[in-house]
């Protein structure tokens, strides 16, 4: 089952974001399982819980009440069974400071939510479509913030 | 150097006067001997002459005793008898001087005692009456004998003592002439002697008087110094803890020069109460470290009773008598610390007004994108899946929503640059202004194609930059050039690069020897009025509708941002329906 399906976990405090994102996969008709969380802290707890089956992309949104995306992603990289997961930032800052903080502590690419729905979709099946395996030994800062 | 030099001279002179004390006092033995052995043979001198006068007179005594006892003999007259009785007291008196005269010598009193035996045998034979011819015969004939050998005896110490006399006199002369000779030559070394070390007091009193004047000059200009420079310097005494002034060191506190004796403890009087622990424990510690470190403090002026700064330093010295003393100056730097006050408050402002700006930008890019981005995003929803549902008003209404929003997504955007260019790090390095013109060139090659336009651009020059910021500048300024072109006439756009001296270029206000690299952007297209030409670079600032050329009036304002942060200046000069010229100028 797992082959067949893309598990994606978004974790984001935006009730509106969650929608589109949910919505745009529905549309994008990509064999793919999402499930959403509401802060950092809903994620730590769901990627800990030895119940879940872990996701092959994590869409991780910056500023979070409770604990912020920066310190999700800084724990998830301290630890090796989470090692395969890709972390795609998920984010509507593009400051400098924001992709270089990300781009150092571990993140696999850097996404800034478009304003459009449509560019939306294309970026998100963009990431899910992307060989990874490829793109992760590749991985540089000049192709780290996705570009469409 | 100075010091030593005038030691050595000083123990120079010493030297010289030790060198003729001692020469005087041995001049004075000598000569003190020298008369001491002159007055003995003049002694011994005039003593054998004594001796000889006695023993000529004895033996004339004799002679008259002879004489007379002959008289009396041949006559029977007394009247003989006289001098022959004389005679012997004279003889006996005459025996009695030589022997004082001849003083202890053994040799001569045993001369004597034989030459006494002698007299007395010879007055034995002056008889007055003879019993006999024989006898008279006799003893005249044996007085004769004795007379004889009493002259042998006589002439014999006579001879001696002329013998003596002669090798006095010898002695006499020859230490006579000695004697002066040693004198003079003595007395004459000791002149000399004297002289050179007058000479150099001499010389060494006109190098006093001309080091002093210097001093003079020296001291009557750290006088002045010490009044410009508001410092004032001291000496103090750690045997009676009392210090010595200089009159700007009163005049710093307030006083008149002079004005009291100063001592440690009414020193710190004029401190101010909260700092006095600070000197005393400065002091404290500078006697066993030797050194006073640099302290800061407080005093209040005598005379206006305001409140200043002053910064002293000291070192401990001890002095050719041994007397420990510290040397001391004293400024007063309530300018210097009231300007760092400020500046310090200046820059706390600033940071306080540089995070006020990051926090803007932060709510900027953050926070007021966020709602935007989602009235955006449910547009587009609207439009792909209910827009035909839609009155025809209502989706003319929709669209201008749409277009608003669009332009407050640019105008934020636009924003956000502007404010990334004054924060962005400034790493500069030698950037090739070809690469940065053709880099920009085909940034913009989709507009330039649009509108047919023409650029040239050939061997521009190097400059110092960073080198992403220069490429932004570029295509401002010619997407600037490209907007604002001629419908009816293909935009045709001149870049070229000259070197400048600062010193040349009036417009720059630079009057040092710096160079600058002026860039020189030329278009045909619509121009400005020549008034509007410090305008234009103002932030929102626009000369045309919104209809006409679209826009936010932030691209021009992000050049002059660049240009700032290269320490350059940036010109524009336009002409109605002539074109603009661009003038930037970077230092090299």
């Amino acid at each position: 089952m797992q082959k067949d399906f893309i598990l994606i976990t978004l974790a984001d405090d935006d009730e509106d974001d969650r929608m589109f994102f949910t919505d745009a996969f529905d549309e994008l008709k990509i064999n793919t399982v999402v499930n959403t969380v509401n802060d950092g802290v809903a994620l730590m707890n769901f990627l800990n819980d030895p119940e879940s089956i872990l996701p092959n992309i994590i869409f991780l949104d910056l500023n979070m009440p409770l604990k912020s995306g920066m310190e999700c992603l800084k724990e998830i990289k301290a630890y090796p069974k989470f090692k395969d997961i890709v972390i795609a930032i998920y984010s509507t800052s593009s400051s400098e400071e924001d992709i270089e903080n990300t781009f150092v502590l571990g993140a696999n690419i850097y996404i800034k939510k478009p304003n459009h729905f449509e560019k939306l979709k294309e970026v998100l099946s963009e990431v899910v479509t992307l060989n990874w395996q490829y793109i992760t030994s590749g991985l540089d800062k000049d192709n780290f913030l996705l570009r469409m | 150097m100075f010091k030593s030099k005038l030691f050595d001279s000083l123990g120079f002179i010493r030297a010289v006067f030790l060198v003729a004390f001692f020469i005087l006092i041995f001049l004075a033995s000598i000569t003190y001997r020298h008369i001491k052995e002159l007055d003995k043979i003049s002694d011994s001198i005039t003593n054998t002459y004594e001796i000889s006068i006695e023993l000529g007179q004895l033996i004339s005594f004799i002679k008259d005793a002879e004489t007379g006892h002959r008289g009396y003999i041949i006559t029977n007259d007394s009247i003989y008898l006289e001098p022959f009785i004389d005679a012997r007291k004279n003889v006996n008196r005459s025996f009695q001087n030589l022997n004082n005269t001849i003083l202890n010598d053994a040799k001569k009193e045993l001369q004597l005692k034989r030459i006494y035996d002698l007299v007395d045998r010879r007055f034995s034979y002056f008889k007055n009456h003879f019993s006999n011819k024989k006898e008279f015969n006799d003893d005249f004939r044996n007085g004769k004998l004795v007379m004889d050998s009493l002259r042998m005896e006589l002439d014999n110490m006579l001879n001696t003592e002329n013998k003596l006399l002669d090798s006095k006199g010898r002695l006499y002369r020859y230490n006579n002439s000695n004697t002066p000779l040693i004198v003079f030559s003595t007395f004459l070394i000791s002149i000399l002697i004297l002289g050179l070390g007058y000479l150099r007091i001499i010389k060494n009193y006109n190098d006093l008087i001309s080091q002093n004047i210097q001093l003079k000059i020296f001291d009557e200009s750290s006088k002045q110094a010490e009044i410009l420079g508001k410092y004032g310097s001291w000496l103090l005494n750690l045997e009676d803890k009392t210090f010595n002034y200089s009159d700007n060191q009163f005049r710093l506190l307030g006083c008149e020069p002079e004005s009291f004796l100063p001592t440690f403890e009414n020193s710190l009087d004029a401190v101010h109460p909260d700092d006095r622990e600070i000197l005393i424990e400065a002091f404290q510690q500078a006697e066993t470290n030797e050194l006073l470190p640099l302290i800061h403090y407080r005093i209040i002026k005598k005379d206006t009773l305001e409140v200043r700064h002053f910064r002293s330093t000291a070192k401990i010295f001890v002095d050719r008598l041994g007397n420990k003393n510290m040397i001391g100056t004293t400024q007063d730097i309530s300018e210097d610390f009231n300007k760092t006050q400020l500046i310090e408050l200046r820059n706390k402002e600033l940071e306080l007004n540089n995070k006020e700006l990051m926090e803007f930008n932060h709510v900027a890019s953050h926070d007021l994108q966020e709602p935007l981005r989602k009235i955006q995003t449910f547009i587009s929803r609207i439009e792909y899946k209910e827009k035909d549902h839609l009155s025809e008003t209502a989706q003319s209404y929709f669209e201008k929503i749409q277009e608003a929003s669009n332009r407050m997504r640019i105008l934020i955007d636009d924003l956000l640059q502007y404010s990334r260019t004054s924060r962005s790090e400034k790493t500069f390095e030698v950037t090739d202004l070809n690469t940065i013109a053709a880099n920009a060139i085909s940034e913009l090659s989709e507009n330039i194609e649009d509108k047919k336009a023409e650029i040239h651009f050939e061997k521009l020059h190097q400059v110092q930059g960073v080198p992403f910021q220069l490429q932004q500048l570029f295509i401002n300024i010619i997407g600037n050039s490209l907007k604002y072109s001629k419908t009816e006439e293909a935009p045709l756009i001149t870049i070229s690069s000259k070197k400048v001296k600062a010193s040349k270029t009036p417009k720059l206000n630079d009057h040092s020897k710096k160079e600058y690299i002026k860039i020189t952007f030329k278009d045909n297209g619509l121009g400005f009025e020549q008034k509007y030409a410090e305008k234009i670079f103002q932030l929102f600032n626009r000369l045309h509708g919104k209809k006409e050329f679209p826009g936010t009036g932030v691209g021009l304002a992000i050049c002059k941002k660049i240009v700032e942060n290269h320490k350059g200046y940036i010109f524009a000069k336009g002409k109605p329906d002539e074109g603009a010229v661009f003038e930037i100028y970077l230092p090299v």
